[in-house]
């Protein structure tokens, strides 16, 4: 049969084919393509979001992913079109635009808030710290150097939720990973293979937060059924569970010397629990709108909290009071990261990253550009911040100088519509060589450094100029 | 000499000092002095220089209008609202200190940023900033056990309810208190001038419940004062903002509470069914091809091989057919060797015998003719020629298909009042009805009457003639007999024997069987019999004699075998003499008696004795030979008034075996024969469906 279909619908038969061959090819001819191989190597003249084929995956359930198994698609090239139509305009997008035919005056979306003015400076003469900095012309502000990082490509994709992935968690000895899910499952990954080791289920509705104890052998997990849970992973089980919040759990960190816990929840407090006891040590309310995210550090403030009200709260542990409220930020907080070494920290909101420094969080810089909802920050030690958005893109940038140099739209599981890209959580593992991220696509995507590139093919683009005055 | 003194005296009061003024009096007023005995203000003549400041200055009156000052008696006139104006504070150089406000009421410890310099970005610095450095371990440390020990004591606290009691709390030791009454003298404190007392705290149930109550929800304290907001008003959002965070109104397929008119582009709009685009797989369509064509493929052998498989047998079977026919033909041969004479001899015959074949068969044509169109006539015609049974069955007798009025015309009479149609409310009358079903055009003129066509052969054209024609007439009209006005319509009807009949014939059974007649019949019997050698000549020669004798003889064939064979001799003999079948004679299977007049004695006695006459004359034992006899057969229609002159009308129609079998080939012509006679003769067939039943049988 199959040479009569060949002899006598050749012609049919070879029709699509070659079209799928034509589509293919499309992006890597295309004079304006947008090809996975686009890394911001001329991010002067055109930012754009890196967007990818799809990640290989096996071709059936229960396959490997091997090399020779692996099946990938690339986008057409009018899909890659539209979405990046879909995405918003970046600054340096605009900026681009504006200036590509001078070609060579970018102006970097995370340097153009730093700025001390000359203008500014009657002000500070006022303000009158020393009486000398009136006197003293101040020096222009310049943009430093931005440090260099090599780009982080995608290199495995984990699908096995039924849900969004909406946390993710690292183990602290680094074999495994744990992820909650929508489909009110807790999994826990290898992460080395990226094999299932076991599915905790107990939650009955989407888990929003897991952490792994360092001090114990447990793990914590919260989620919109109000529940907060402990696991005891030598048992699997649930041994404790934290009663009190007034409505869904939507985050939670553990303290890093202390065994205390604080979660977060949509009725506008967060709580302190002692972990062995399980009482509420402390109700932090303040907040007038739920609190989406909690972080925890050994000095002082011990916590910080970022809500829907639009503020960020730095709390005194031991009274359980309000220390410090930042009020900068124009849309809700979702985001809150504490820099690993610095006494710095992070708040990611749909205007713009912000950094801040502790202990009074006197502000930094912000980082804008990431025009999107911001669900989740993290940062390596080496400096390099990952914003993470609803949208399914994400920025990865420099902590220090604020300099965005790689974005990233990886293309959704196949099956899955094109509005179903968001990242949820994003976190590196301890080894700070992988980047896992969980997504609304179900799966979680694991990202690791180009070893391949290097200052020079991947240069950062970057021009020491006077930063012009950002209005607020 | 102090500095006040030397100053001039005031001349302005200002504007905040009032409040001073008013709290350091109120402060006054409640500092007491326990040696101060003073109350009121100092009698007058002594006010001089005297300010009347506090509220007992004024003693229980009011202000004294010989002091100029200004004076609150009773706190009258007083302002009551506090102002929440902070107090101005500058820093050492004298600025103003804005902070304040944004710092007002908060805790002291708080970080409150209220500069500009909050708001700006600083320069970027070194990574090796001292400031960017996280506290060192010890610090950390430090901080840490603070924390900690704190939380647990709070949780300590918070735990202790849940804790197992312990050992109860040890007791304060006693204090011993000294003191010595201010009050000294023989009669106070027992004339003691010391007392000492024993303090002991008072050993507590543990168990005891709370004697006060906690559970009250204390309300919360007003919250913390806002903090300054640091970032610019989020801007007014343009119109293409709004027009692009419009989201259409749900529309639903299914609900629409308000009733809103939704325009068909809206619900299409709503509709997420446009959005999508279906993308099939090339390889289904491939896939169907290959199925289609194999399908087809698959198909064309079959019908090949079934084809070829076809053709074989066929060439088989003609093989067969083959052999065969030239083994016939052989065997014909072998006999057309002896036989081809004969064949010649008889060919006149065999002549003869095939026109008479070809005559049979035209005649069969010509009376199947008008039933094997009857598809192809026009509807109309079709419909009345149709038998009655399929009328009913193709429910075309149905009433409601009439035009006529479905209306019970007895309501329409009210000239006595409204139940006066309706039989007048009497139940026991059965006047359901006002009028017979389907009363003009029955199913009973139906039923009853011989289609046409059928019938054109058996009684010529002149059928409405013979339908009403009053067959049977007695010659002479018994007086009470009322034949006149009741012409039968519809079906007969039978009735349980009126004239015991079944009495009657149990005695001839009776008879029969003992060949003698009983006790009590004897005698009658026995008058009877010489009755019958009387009337033999005169009445048994009269045809409408002949048709009840034999009504009753096929009647007892049914009932009783054993007098079928006594009246078979006579119909034999009949047979004989009138040349003719008595099957042609009894085609019907109703025969209708029919015994009118008063004298029903009369009546029942002469059909016994017919009945009796018959019996005995029936005696020959040959059961089916054909009666011939001329003679009788001439004069038929005779009917005897006798038997006819009852008083009163009876019909009964006895349903009759048919015992006797006709040849199709016998049937035909003697069927011809008859209807010729019956042309001739004034006797018909009693009924319509005799000859139903010759035009339909054996054909």
């Amino acid at each position: 049969m199959a040479v009569k279909l060949r002899n006598e619908y050749g012609p049919v038969l070879h029709m699509p084919t070659s079209k799928e061959n034509f589509k293919e090819k499309g992006p890597q001819n295309g004079a304006d393509s947008y090809g996975h191989k686009q890394y911001p190597a001329n991010q002067g003249q055109e930012v754009e979001y890196l967007v990818t084929g799809t990640h290989p995956y096996p071709p059936g359930p229960g396959v490997a992913l091997t090399a020779d198994t692996k099946v990938q698609r690339m986008p057409s090239e009018s899909a890659a079109q539209s979405l990046t139509v879909a995405l918003p305009s970046s600054q340096a997008r605009v900026d681009a635009n504006r200036t590509v035919p001078g070609g060579n005056e970018y102006r970097h979306p995370g340097a153009s808030d730093r700025s001390q003015p000359t203008v500014m400076n009657s002000i500070v003469m006022e303000t009158g710290n020393t009486k000398n900095s009136a006197l003293i012309a101040k020096k222009a502000p310049t943009m430093p150097k931005p440090q260099w990082h090599p780009p982080w490509k995608l290199y495995r994709v984990i699908s096995g939720h039924l849900g969004w992935v909406r946390c993710i968690a690292v183990e602290p000895g680094n074999q495994w990973f744990v992820t909650g899910s929508a489909d009110r499952t807790i999994k826990i990954w290898d992460l080395a293979s990226g094999k299932l080791k076991l599915s905790l289920t107990g939650h009955i509705s989407t888990v929003r937060g897991v952490i792994v104890s360092a001090r114990s052998p447990y793990l914590f997990s919260c989620g919109e059924d109000k529940q907060v849970k402990c696991w005891d992973l030598e048992y699997n089980k649930v041994i404790r569970h934290y009663h009190g919040h007034l409505s869904a759990v939507y985050g939670l960190d553990l303290h890093p010397t202390i065994d205390v816990l604080v979660t977060c929840s949509r009725d506008s407090t967060a709580r302190i629990w002692d972990v062995r006891t399980k009482a509420s040590v402390h109700t932090l309310s303040g907040h007038t709108n739920a609190v989406a995210t909690v972080r925890c550090q050994a000095a002082e403030p011990q916590i910080i909290t970022g809500s829907h009200d639009t503020t960020i709260r730095l709390w005194d542990l031991v009274a359980g009071k309000t220390r410090v409220t930042l009020t900068n930020h124009k849309k809700s907080v979702r985001a809150v990261v504490l820099h690993p070494r610095h006494y710095t920290f992070a708040s990611g909101s749909p205007d713009n990253i912000k950094q801040w420094k502790f202990p009074d969080g006197s502000f930094i810089q912000n980082l804008s550009g990431h025009n999107a909802i911001i669900n989740t920050l993290t940062v390596n030690s080496d400096g390099v911040l990952v914003s993470g958005a609803d949208n399914g893109t994400m920025h990865l940038w420099d902590w220090r100088t604020g300099y965005n140099f790689q974005r990233v739209h990886a293309a959704v599981q196949p099956g899955s519509l094109d509005s179903e890209s968001g990242i949820f959580a994003c976190a590196f593992d301890q080894s700070e060589s992988r980047l896992l991220t969980a997504e609304a696509d179900k799966t979680i995507k694991v990202y690791r450094e180009d070893d391949t590139a290097t200052e020079e093919t991947h240069p950062v683009s970057w021009k020491p100029e006077i930063i012009k005055r950002k209005r607020f | 000499m102090t500095l006040p003194s030397l100053l001039p005296a005031p001349t302005h009061r200002y504007d905040d000092q009032p409040e001073a003024a008013g709290k350091a009096t109120s402060q006054r007023s409640q500092r007491t002095s326990p040696v101060s005995s003073r109350r009121g203000p100092p009698p007058y003549g002594c006010q001089e220089g005297w300010l009347p400041q506090l509220l007992e200055d004024f003693g229980a009156g009011g202000a004294f209008p010989e002091i100029r000052t200004a004076q609150y008696p009773l706190d009258m006139g007083q302002r009551k609202t506090k102002s929440n104006a902070l107090a101005i504070q500058v820093d050492p150089e004298g600025r103003m200190k804005y902070k304040a406000i944004a710092r007002q009421r908060q805790v002291k410890d708080k970080v409150i940023c209220s500069t500009y310099a909050g708001l700006v970005p600083k320069e970027v610095t070194k990574a090796e900033d001292t400031d960017l450095q996280r506290p060192d371990e010890e610090a950390i440390k430090e901080i840490t056990e603070k924390t900690r020990a704190a939380l647990e004591k709070s949780v300590w606290q918070k735990v202790a309810t849940s804790r197992p009691l312990g050992a109860a709390d040890k007791l304060a030791p006693a204090q011993y208190i000294r003191y010595s009454p201010t009050q000294q003298g023989a009669a106070f404190n027992s004339g003691a001038t010391r007392r000492v007392i024993r303090m002991a705290e008072m050993q507590t149930d543990p168990m005891e419940p709370p004697r006060f109550k906690t559970n009250k929800k204390i309300p919360r304290g007003p919250p913390s004062p806002p903090a300054p907001v640091m970032c610019s008003p989020s801007r007014q959002m343009t119109g293409r903002e709004q027009r692009e965070w419009k989201i259409p109104p749900c529309i639903s397929n299914w609900k629409n509470a308000k009733g809103y008119t939704i325009p068909l582009d809206k619900r299409l709009a709503a509709d997420a069914r446009g959005l999508q685009t279906v993308h099939i797989s090339e390889k289904f369509a491939r896939l169907t091809q290959a199925l289609s064509m194999a399908d087809r493929k698959a198909r064309e052998a079959v019908e090949m091989r079934a084809q070829v498989e076809r053709k074989m047998a066929h060439k088989a079977k003609e093989r067969r057919e083959e052999k065969l026919r030239e083994m016939a033909q052989k065997a014909r041969e072998r006999r057309a060797g002896t036989k081809t004479h004969v064949e010649k001899e008889e060919g006149e015959a065999h002549e003869r015998q095939e026109i008479r074949h070809d005559r049979r068969e035209e005649r069969q044509r010509a009376r199947n003719l008008p039933t094997a169109a009857l598809e192809k006539r026009p509807k109309g015609q079709r419909r009345e020629t149709r038998d009655v049974t399929e009328v009913i069955a193709l429910s075309m007798a149905n009433p409601r298909t009439s035009s006529e009025v479905q209306d019970d015309h007895r309501l329409f009479d009210r000239s006595q009042g409204v139940d006066s149609g309706f039989a007048g409310g009497q139940d026991e009358m059965y006047n359901v009805y006002d009028r017979a079903w389907r009363g003009g055009q029955g199913v009973a003129q139906i039923i009853y009457r011989p289609s046409q066509n059928l019938d054109k052969d058996v009684c010529a054209d002149d059928l409405e003639a013979r339908i009403k024609t009053n067959r049977f007439l007695p010659h002479q009209e018994v007086s009470a007999s009322d034949r006149r006005q009741r012409g039968r319509e519809g079906p007969v009807q039978f009735e349980e024997d009126p004239i015991g009949l079944d009495n009657f014939l149990e005695e001839a059974k009776q008879h029969g069987a003992s060949k003698r007649p009983s006790e009590s019949s004897r005698p009658r019997e026995r008058e009877h019999e010489s009755k019958r050698r009387r009337k033999e000549e005169t009445h048994i020669s009269s045809k409408s004699n002949l048709w009840a004798a034999m009504a009753l003889s096929t009647f007892l064939g049914g009932q009783a075998g054993a007098s079928t064979s006594k009246l078979s001799a006579p119909m034999d003999h009949f047979e004989k003499q009138h040349n003719t079948h008595a099957a042609d004679f009894f085609p019907t299977r109703r025969f209708l008696l029919q015994t009118e007049g008063e004298e029903a004695e009369k009546d029942q006695f002469s059909l016994r004795k017919t009945l009796l006459v018959w019996t005995t004359f029936w005696k020959k034992p040959n059961s089916t030979g054909p009666l011939r006899d001329p003679q009788r057969a001439a004069a038929p229609g005779n009917v005897s008034t006798k038997a006819r002159g009852g008083g009163r009308k009876r019909r009964t129609s006895l349903p009759s075996q048919r015992t006797i079998s006709q040849k199709p080939e016998d049937a035909n012509p003697r069927g011809a024969e008859f209807v010729k006679a019956q042309d001739e003769n004034p006797v018909r067939v009693p009924d319509s469906s005799a000859s139903l039943y010759h035009g339909r049988k054996g054909h």
